[in-house]
């Protein structure tokens, strides 16, 4: 049925929606993950016993028109085709970087990788204590005390290798609660969430540029960090005392070398020796 | 026409090279030039900077009934002024005559020696003005555990770390208002885990306890450069930047990690990072940097899950950048480390220096009388001494317009050897 301004009920609903302008077959698959984004916040919140979502919000969320146009929402333009922005994009490394990885770094007491490539907003950790949630404009919209799965790493669009350290590494349970326990306004949260009986996987190496530039996972590269950092825990300590401080030493003698070679760039040719001619 | 002067060479030759003082001043490798004079403050008068802070957010949230009921009042944001003023340092270079006959090509050897002495001099007056950047403002270099004659053993933080062969310092009691009198440092070893200094001569009545800060401050409680215990600490008493910390205790506290002598684990970097994240939001950690001492970050190492410098240095010696192409650049979880022989060897500061910034009201020279830079120094007689003098010098404070931008691990245990 048509209505006075040519559309459809069908058009009406998709463009109530959002999701106008994208295929058939893409609108559903959209759907389905967001219902189940939506569910899995609802199962983490109730087991934060939080009735409202863990994390800020789901993998794709579809922006009202009328927010659109009332300017609520930074668009390019204000069409309607493309009412969806992404909020969080996941990843999972693909097996064969898994497998190099693991042949690298071996396998830890339960038979997991020791290694592993996460992608910054697949990887999510708790965190809890007194949130300051704000507006884009940096103004505190409200403060409440909670435990938050959010991502763990920056930047959250890189990928990102872990290495596994085992539960002691992390001190007995009642020190794990002793040190992350947080009081805020009479409520008591563990900063870092429950003590990790199974050990917990820690950040090693983000891949990017020199100027933070994307860096694709490749299994080679993968595998290289994961045999670098090996070889570095086969050094001793005072080896790796004594890097450091050949570090610093080549630190002072390029400062040395550049300032002599600053102060001299205003020299005349030769440091001003006369030319000589050869006939 | 009267005869060129020695003094007038010497004069030209650093006349050469004076615009590249700057240069060798701003380099960015130490934390002082990594934080930027700030354009918006770039110049300040000898009147205090005034750096508007917003302390509390404005307007009023709430349910009302839209059954005729009462919307109530608003409110708006409130502001202070946080306030600043300029501390001028100086270095002072003397060029002797034997170091001009030191070398035989006479026009070649004062221009060596200026120039050596201008590179030499900006390296160490970095080095200074970067040590007494670790401080909490009162110019505090160290602590003195005890005494044995002219040999002060020092506590650790910071141990022998802030001071050089050769500096004046001043020694006081440990409530920085007696001044027992300057000597200067003849040997430190701040490399083995005694850390002791050994001065020329013992101010009277220096005692175990007392401090000692750098030359040039008087009186008591002396201001110095607001360094990074300065501005990164969770005091609630005391004054910050000229604003009372006890009015805005939440506001200008950074946010702390107590280690409690334990060794550095991941647990505590997560901790410190994500109080910032909480007070700033999540995607607000781009701009960290974790600054901490080469200790800490042999004790990061230690932990075995980053790429060790061992992989990084071949046997020349020379940086094995990991050609792979990325970076290679070590992290705290993800934060880039920035280590400092000078930083506080117990501490973690996770600092955000987009928030921090240099208000400048002279910047790095030489001092200047007329237009004369260089100056005979006199003998003990009257006469001329066989030695020139000139100085480097500058005007500038550093402040930080969030301290909540920030965080820092404190306490952390020093790994063996140290």
């Amino acid at each position: 049925m048509q209505n006075p301004q040519g559309r459809s009920q069908k058009q009406k609903r998709e463009r109530a929606l959002g999701y106008k302008g994208f295929s058939a077959p893409t609108a559903p698959i959209m759907a389905i993950r967001i219902i189940r984004e939506q569910q899995e916040a609802i199962f983490l919140g109730r087991k934060n016993g939080v009735i409202d979502t863990p994390f800020s919000g789901t993998t794709m969320s579809f922006v009202a028109p009328q927010a659109r146009l009332a300017g609520d929402v930074a668009a390019p333009d204000n069409t309607n085709h493309l009412g969806i922005r992404i909020i969080r994009e996941q990843h999972t490394a693909p097996e064969l970087v898994m497998r190099r990885l693991e042949n690298a770094g071996g396998r830890n007491r339960l038979g997991e990788a020791n290694y592993r490539a996460v992608w910054g907003w697949s990887r999510l950790a708790w965190v809890g204590g007194k949130w300051e949630d704000r507006n884009s404009a940096g103004e505190l919209v409200r403060e409440c005390v909670e435990l938050r799965r959010v991502p763990k790493y920056e930047p959250h669009d890189r990928w990102h290798i872990e290495r596994w350290l085992p539960p002691e590494a992390y001190g007995p349970p009642r020190a794990w609660y002793a040190h992350t326990i947080e009081r805020a306004d009479g409520v008591s949260v563990p900063a870092l969430g429950p003590y990790p009986e199974r050990g917990e996987y820690e950040h090693c190496f983000t891949l990017e540029g020199p100027h933070a530039e994307f860096v694709q996972l490749t299994p080679t590269v993968a595998e290289y960090i994961a045999r670098a950092i090996e070889a570095g825990r086969r050094a001793s300590a005072g080896d790796r005392r004594r890097a450091i401080e050949q570090r610093e030493q080549r630190s002072e003698r390029d400062y040395d070398n550049w300032a002599w070679d600053v102060l001299d760039s205003g020299c005349p040719a030769f440091h001003g020796l006369p030319f000589v001619s050869c006939l | 026409m009267a005869q060129m002067q020695n003094t007038q060479t010497i004069a030209l030759q650093l006349e050469k090279v004076r615009d590249k003082v700057p240069l060798l001043y701003e380099r960015d490798d130490v934390l002082l030039s990594m934080i930027q004079q700030r354009g918006d403050v770039e110049k300040v008068s000898s009147r205090n900077m005034r750096i508007p802070l917003q302390v509390n957010p404005g307007g009023k949230g709430g349910s009302y009934n839209a059954d005729g009921g009462d919307l109530g009042r608003g409110s708006g944001t409130s502001y202070d002024v946080a306030q600043i003023s300029p501390i001028y340092f100086r270095f002072a270079v003397e060029i002797s005559k034997l170091v001009e006959y030191a070398t035989n090509a006479r026009e070649k050897a004062i221009e060596n020696a200026a120039k050596r002495e201008v590179a030499n001099g900006m390296k160490q007056f970095r080095a200074f003005l970067d040590k007494v950047l670790q401080t909490a403002g009162n110019g505090v270099l160290g602590t003195i555990g005890s005494v044995g004659g002219t040999t002060l053993t020092m506590n650790t933080p910071p141990g022998a770390a802030l001071v050089y062969v050769g500096q004046t310092i001043q020694v006081y009691d440990s409530t920085i208002t007696t001044n027992r009198g300057s000597c200067n440092v003849v040997a430190a070893d701040p490399i083995s885990s005694t850390q002791t200094i050994t001065i020329d001569a013992l101010p009277a009545g220096t005692i175990a306890t007392d401090v000692i800060v750098h030359d040039g401050l008087s009186g008591a409680q002396p201001t110095s450069l607001f360094g990074i215990k300065y501005h990164q600490n969770n005091a609630t008493t005391g004054t910050w930047m000229n604003l009372n910390r006890a009015t805005y205790p939440q506001q200008l506290q950074t946010p702390r990690v107590n280690a409690a002598n334990s060794a550095l684990v991941p647990g505590y970097v997560r901790l410190a990072i994500n109080k910032v994240r909480k007070a700033l939001g999540i995607g607000h950690l781009g701009k960290l940097i974790a600054y901490t001492s080469v200790e800490q970050e042999h004790a990061w190492e230690n932990l075995g899950i980053t790429i060790s410098q061992v992989i990084k240095e071949n046997a020349s010696g020379s940086a094995n950048d990991l050609d792979l192409l990325f970076s290679g650049r070590k992290t705290m979880s993800g934060v880039p480390i920035k280590s400092s022989i000078n930083a506080d060897q117990t501490r973690v500061d996770f600092l955000d220096l987009s928030h921090w910034g240099r208000a400048v009201i002279k910047d790095i020279d030489y001092f200047e009388v007329g237009d004369q830079t260089v100056f005979p120094i006199y003998g003990a007689s009257g006469g001329l001494a066989a030695a020139f003098i000139f100085y480097f010098d500058t005007g500038f404070q550093v402040f930080s317009d969030s301290p909540r931008s920030g965080a820092y691990i404190d306490g952390l245990a020093r790994p063996t050897g140290y």
